[in-house]
């Protein structure tokens, strides 16, 4: 009991030993504690890392040999592409060489061929100078038909002057004025006058000399009569009197008018309308016929006989009294089996005679 | 007796109607007399004369009004305002052929002056009568209709149009199928008329079958004949492509050729004109052209012809030249260049000249081959000399310009660029010098002569701004010769070296 009693008294410092101790073991618990939570959390803490290490470790060796196979994979492909690529180009590049080579070809040969553009050219030329000397021949023909045209007209205009003035031919006696003894030959007028033929002036048919006003060309009108030339004096006729008076035709008489040789003529012709007319030309054949021969009849040909023997006369039966003997005549030569077959096996078709 | 003389009343009144119409016809053809007809108030009293019961007083007036209304705008405008035409209308479709023929003959002359008079003939009901005219047997009255709507269609498309609508055309083209020659005449020139306005009024004058008859026509030997078939043809044939394969088809050429030569100015140069409108269009009808040896007789034509007559034949050249280069190569060996530079120097007239440059352009723009013949031919001085004067007209200046950049940007021939050297003004210079610096570094020989013409000399003389084209050309030339002697022919050469004799004589 004692010692609980001192137990007692001594309570509270043993408490507050006990406190005390209790306190130092807590703090020294507290740090033990705190020591071992400091080893067990570095422990703790280089396991985990160690594990985390090793996570990442084998995560990154999990990427690294997936990304290998995946970059190998991109790189055969890539490769495959560029393999392609490089065959696509020695394939383009021997292309285009080849079509180089045809381009140029054709071009020079077809496009511009050099030659043959030398040759176009040449051919060019020549067409040229064809075409040069076709105008050139063209436009000599034209002058010369115009010479030709102008030469005709001249000659014409001779002629028709020549027409007019055929008093001025010359006779034997008296030399006309283009002909003259001190010349060699006579003047070429001369010479037309001489061949020209005379003809009666015809009259124009514009120029109507009856007397009509209706219906007449105005311009006709203007230029008909020539211009007066002096003062005009007196009282004048009409124009169209004068017109006629100038104009006026020929009116021969009916003697003059007819041929010299107009009764030969006519007996000429009326000669030729008869044997025109005429059937035959034998002039006195009448239109019987004799020539015939009188044909006898056959019944007075024959001699007389008597009609009591006309019965004898059998002209249809054989006269057996005029034979020699009673037999016919005798087959000496037998015939051709062949002929037999005539028209049984074989017709040949004449021409004339056919069967059908 | 009185019966007798009321009758010589009338008889004395109508002689002297008919006096007087005739001598105002006889008078109305000298052009002097006409303003004291008109002054004397002749169209008041001529008018009532038309309507005279007298066939050939009528005749007579009509003619006489058409002589005056011919003469002048005026008298014409007073025809139209005195309401003659309506009245002359009316009795063409009613009276014989003598009075149709005055009555065309009227109309004619009032539709000739401008478009406003030929409309006022139009509203009086003018073409269908005419076009009744036209199926007339009489061959005068057919001339003079034809001839009244071809001046009525003259002067617009639009007048024109109104002439085809009244079914016109397939009477003219019967027309040019009769057999007198001043009938086929009027009809020919009335459907180039009615050709020459648009591609339809063509159209339709080619439907009716035109061309094979006008192609028929052309040997013909009537001189104005020919004039009228050519232009009707040209007409034709420059409006558009298939209009002159046409023409082409119709086989006129190489026949055509042969007009060129004609007599007649007029039929060659309306010939020249047709070939000029057929080639402008496309290189395949050029090159039918040129192989039918058409190059040639056109160059002969204008080495025999002078003056406005050329002009169309250059134009053919030059059409001829721009399309490709061996159509170009195709005139020079028809020896196209000796022609036109003949003409470049003898011609005056500002638009011939410019036709003749802008032909040489085209010939010598295509490759240095084409350059180099134009050159030859002396004619890059004249054409140098007509861009510098000026006093010639804008038009001449520009082209011939253009023609001598063209040319100069193909020519590496240098013995003709060097005159230029000496002459040209900057602007050309730019381009002489140009053509120098592509040939010189590639030709020791050109440098030689280059050198020894002076030409190096010249361009050390050449003012130029810095880093302008010039200035690059001119270094690239400088660059070819050796350094020495670019100082040598620098100006002031001499000066410079007087100048260092004087500093080494000072020093010394």
């Amino acid at each position: 009991m004692a010692a609980f009693l001192e137990l007692r008294r001594n309570a509270d410092q043993i408490l507050v030993e006990l406190e005390h101790l209790a306190k130092e073991a807590e703090y020294v618990r507290e740090y033990e504690n705190r020591a071992s939570v400091i080893v067990q959390s570095a422990w703790r803490g280089y396991v985990a890392r160690s594990h985390i290490k090793y996570l990442n470790r084998c995560a990154t060796l999990i990427q690294t040999r997936w990304r290998i196979y995946k970059a190998q994979q991109l790189f055969r492909q890539k490769l495959k592409e560029h393999v392609l690529q490089l065959r696509l180009k020695y394939y383009d590049d021997n292309a285009v060489k080849i079509q180089k080579i045809w381009r140029g070809f054709y071009v020079r040969k077809y496009v511009l061929d050099f030659y043959s553009r030398k040759r176009y050219l040449t051919g060019l030329e020549q067409k040229n100078e064809q075409i040069r000397t076709q105008l050139r021949e063209y436009r000599e023909y034209l002058d010369q038909k115009q010479l030709e045209q102008q030469r005709q007209a001249n000659i014409a205009k001779l002629e028709e002057e020549a027409k007019r003035t055929h008093y001025l031919v010359s006779t034997k006696v008296v030399p006309g004025i283009y002909n003259s003894k001190y010349l060699e030959a006579p003047k070429e007028m001369e010479i037309i006058l001489r061949t020209t033929k005379f003809e009666l002036p015809t009259t124009t048919t514009t120029m109507k000399p009856i007397k009509s006003k209706k219906d007449q060309d105005i311009a006709t009108l203007t230029k008909i009569l020539p211009p007066l030339k002096s003062k005009p004096q007196g009282p004048f006729r009409a124009p169209e009197d004068v017109r006629y008076q100038r104009y006026r035709p020929l009116k021969p008489s009916l003697r003059c008018e007819t041929d010299y040789f107009a009764t030969e003529k006519m007996r000429e012709e009326l000669k030729l309308q008869e044997w025109v007319d005429r059937i035959h030309d034998d002039t006195f054949k009448s239109g019987l016929c004799h020539d015939k021969s009188y044909p006898r009849m056959l019944i007075g040909e024959e001699p007389y006989i008597e009609p009591t023997k006309l019965q004898q006369v059998a002209l249809r039966q054989p006269n057996k009294k005029q034979w020699a003997t009673d037999k016919d005549f005798r087959t000496l030569v037998h015939g051709v089996p062949e002929f037999d077959k005539f028209e049984m096996t074989y017709v040949e078709p004449h021409y004339y005679y056919s069967s059908s | 007796m009185s019966q007798r003389h009321t009758l010589q009343v009338f008889e004395q009144y109508q002689k002297a109607r008919l006096t007087f119409v005739q001598s105002v016809a006889d008078l109305a053809t000298r052009p002097q007399n006409i303003e004291t007809l008109q002054n004397a108030g002749v169209m008041a009293l001529l008018r009532p004369l038309l309507l005279d019961v007298v066939p050939s007083v009528q005749q007579t007036a009509a003619l006489a009004l058409g002589r005056l209304a011919n003469y002048s705008d005026h008298l014409a405008e007073s025809v139209v305002r005195g309401d003659i035409l309506p009245q002359l209308v009316y009795s063409l479709a009613e009276q014989n052929r003598f009075y149709k023929k005055a009555a065309a003959f009227v109309l004619r002359a009032v539709a000739k002056h401008s478009p406003q008079l030929a409309q006022s003939v139009i509203d009086c009901g003018a073409l269908d009568a005419l076009v009744v005219c036209l199926e007339e047997f009489d061959p005068s009255v057919k001339e003079a209709a034809t001839w009244a709507l071809g001046y009525i269609a003259r002067h617009n498309a639009e007048l024109s149009q109104h002439v085809v609508d009244a079914g016109s055309v397939p009477l003219l083209v019967l027309c040019l199928q009769e057999p007198e020659i001043a009938l086929k005449r009027v009809a020919a020139s009335a459907l180039s008329d009615i050709a020459k306005h648009s591609p339809e009024l063509a159209q339709t004058v080619v439907d009716a079958g035109a061309i094979a008859h006008l192609a028929q026509m052309i040997l013909n030997p009537d001189a104005q004949l020919k004039r009228q078939i050519f232009s009707a043809l040209s007409q034709i044939a420059k409006h558009s492509v298939d209009l002159a394969e046409m023409v082409v088809e119709a086989e006129i050429f190489p026949a055509a050729f042969a007009c060129l030569n004609d007599s007649d100015e007029y039929v060659k140069k309306n010939c020249a004109t047709l070939i000029r409108e057929i080639v402008k269009h496309t290189p395949e009808l050029a090159q039918m052209i040129v192989n039918a040896g058409g190059v040639a007789a056109v160059v002969d034509y204008v080495a025999t012809t002078r003056g406005n007559v050329r002009l169309p034949g250059i134009m053919m050249l030059g059409y001829t030249a721009a399309h490709t280069e061996s159509l170009a190569m195709a005139v020079i060996v028809s020896k196209g260049i000796n022609q036109l530079s003949i003409a470049l120097n003898e011609e005056t007239e500002d638009h011939i000249l410019a036709a003749t440059a802008w032909a040489l352009g085209q010939i010598g723009r295509h490759t240095p081959e084409h350059a180099k013949a134009v050159a030859v031919a002396n004619v890059l001085p004249k054409l140098l000399q007509l861009y510098m004067r000026t006093d010639l007209s804008e038009d001449l200046q520009t082209k011939s310009k253009k023609a001598l950049k063209n040319i100069l940007q193909k020519c590496v021939y240098l013995p003709v660029l060097e005159p230029l050297l000496h002459e040209a003004s900057p602007n050309i210079l730019k381009h002489v010098v140009a053509q120098f610096s592509k040939v010189l570094p590639h030709d020791p020989k050109a440098r030689r002569l280059f050198v020894t013409s002076g030409g190096l000399k010249k361009i050390q003389e050449i003012k130029t701004e810095e880093g302008s084209p010039l200035a690059e050309y001119i270094n690239t030339i400088n660059s070819c010769f050796p350094e020495e002697v670019v100082k040598y022919y620098s100006p002031g050469y001499a000066d410079e070296l007087l100048e260092r004799v004087d500093h080494h004589g000072n020093r010394a």
